[in-house]
């Protein structure tokens, strides 16, 4: 039950605890109860069980290959949270970590251009790989390796006036520069179907004029995203609390062309109704709880509206984000896929919570 | 002094969006008018502000380094 923003009486418990109101100033009820018994007056009992787990709902929206977008109903947030953290940080992938500089004689130093490789991303299923701790020898089940030799030179004969990339060869270094060196035939038979290459072939590395070289050797290792971000196989995994913009009473004529217009997210539509022009909410996915519709003051929409009015649509419109209702999103860099990604960190979730209960039933 | 690889935020490879980049915005239209910064963005896919500050607020001094060629004299000779 929405109640009237303006209504006396205090929001009721239930409304506390699935929703955030989202005021002019500052949100209400952000905080989640996390001893279960919280709420058990009203029935609201909730131990994390296998029952729990099963109510848990997602549904996909969106299912592209790097870029994945669903729902999670009906779940406490600190378990969305882990499995964001998770994506983020702690699923392994392959990534440059060494570089053996034997020649550098462009305008960027030796560690700036390293450490520009060591974040290119690298096509390298990472279960083929184990991992290489402090200490342990370079093998070639530890370490792939790569090497990246580039020399500008000037082409004969052509307008000085040009551009530099028609003016000379090899004035742009990219990332399809770097080339694998297969270590023993067993790491090239492991490697055949899928030779380890970066993701994305023109990230620009480096610029350099006439009779300048780099010329390295690389060693990449499997690591985790704790240790360092380009480990990371994401571009953001983020959720977000679903929005819910309630129009407690019609928002009718004049009233609801402004507020449509006001809506920088175009939240809004406005339908016949049986006595006005009626507001209806018809995306409020669109909206990003930027309130310009209840902010009142100088410059906003209500300015245009009677004095008596404003009070009217101030009492109107109430603003809340569902606690129990998240959309998840995981935009993956390239080396797996998004949906890969979303069910590894669920098996290293659930490694986490059996290493947990192992250590405490000693 | 060059593109960084990645953006400093959240990560999404912006090193191979430069060039595109600024082939959109420098080129010019039938009506003589040069291509919005925003809306080169929009076509390359580069949604999050994080990621759109990294392009439009980037100064490519490498070339301005470039300049300074020390190798360049044996070519010369």
């Amino acid at each position: 039950m929405i109640p009237d923003s303006s209504s006396e009486n205090y929001p009721n418990l239930r409304y506390q605890h699935d929703k955030v109101q989202v005021n002019e100033d500052a949100p209400s009820f952000t905080m989640s109860m996390n001893d279960y018994a919280t709420y058990s007056n009203l029935g609201l009992l909730q131990p994390i069980t296998p029952d729990l787990i099963q109510a848990m709902a997602i549904r996909v929206l969106k299912n592209e290959q790097f870029d994945l977008l669903f729902d999670v109903a009906n779940v406490d947030l600190s378990i969305v949270n882990a499995i964001r953290r998770i994506i983020i940080a702690e699923i392994p992938t392959v990534a440059i970590e060494t570089v053996f500089m034997k020649n550098n004689t462009s305008v960027m130093p030796d560690e700036v251009l390293s450490h520009r490789i060591g974040l290119v991303p690298l096509k390298v299923n990472p279960d083929l790989l184990e991992y290489r701790n402090p200490g342990d020898p370079v093998t070639p089940e530890n370490t792939l390796a790569f090497t990246m030799h580039v020399q500008c030179t000037n082409k004969p004969g052509v307008d000085q006036d040009l551009t530099d990339k028609l003016k000379y060869n090899n004035s742009h270094v990219y990332s399809r520069d770097i080339k694998w060196v297969p270590q023993g035939q067993q790491q090239e038979e492991k490697f055949a179907h899928s030779p380890p290459v970066p993701v994305h072939d023109m990230i620009l590395l480096l610029q350099m004029r006439p009779n300048q070289v780099v010329s390295m050797d690389m060693h990449a290792v499997k690591g985790i995203g704790k240790t360092h971000a380009k480990f990371s196989p994401v571009a953001t995994a983020s959720y977000r609390l679903l929005p819910e913009i309630n129009l407690v009473r019609p928002i009718l004529g004049r009233t609801a062309e402004l507020l449509r217009a006001a809506c920088p997210l175009n939240v809004f539509d406005i339908e016949d109704g049986p006595e006005a022009k009626r507001c209806v909410v018809a995306r409020p996915r669109n909206c990003s709880m930027c309130r310009e519709c209840i902010r009142s003051g100088n410059g906003s929409w209500k300015d245009q509206l009677p004095e008596k009015d404003r009070e009217e649509v101030n009492k109107s419109i109430v603003l809340t984000r569902a606690k129990d209702y998240v959309i998840f999103s995981v935009e993956s860099t390239g080396i797996l896929d998004s949906s890969t990604l979303v069910l590894q960190a669920f098996d290293i979730f659930l490694q986490k919570i059996k290493q947990l209960n192992a250590a405490l039933s000693v | 002094m060059i593109i960084p690889v990645r953006c400093f935020t959240c990560g999404k490879i912006i090193g191979d969006k430069w060039e595109q980049y600024m082939e959109l915005i420098s080129h010019v239209d039938a009506n003589g008018e040069k291509m919005q910064e925003g809306k080169a963005l929009d076509i390359l896919k580069i949604d999050r502000y994080c990621c759109r500050i990294m392009l439009l607020t980037h100064v490519d001094l490498i070339g301005k380094l470039l300049l300074y060629n020390t190798s360049a004299a044996t070519v010369a000779e």
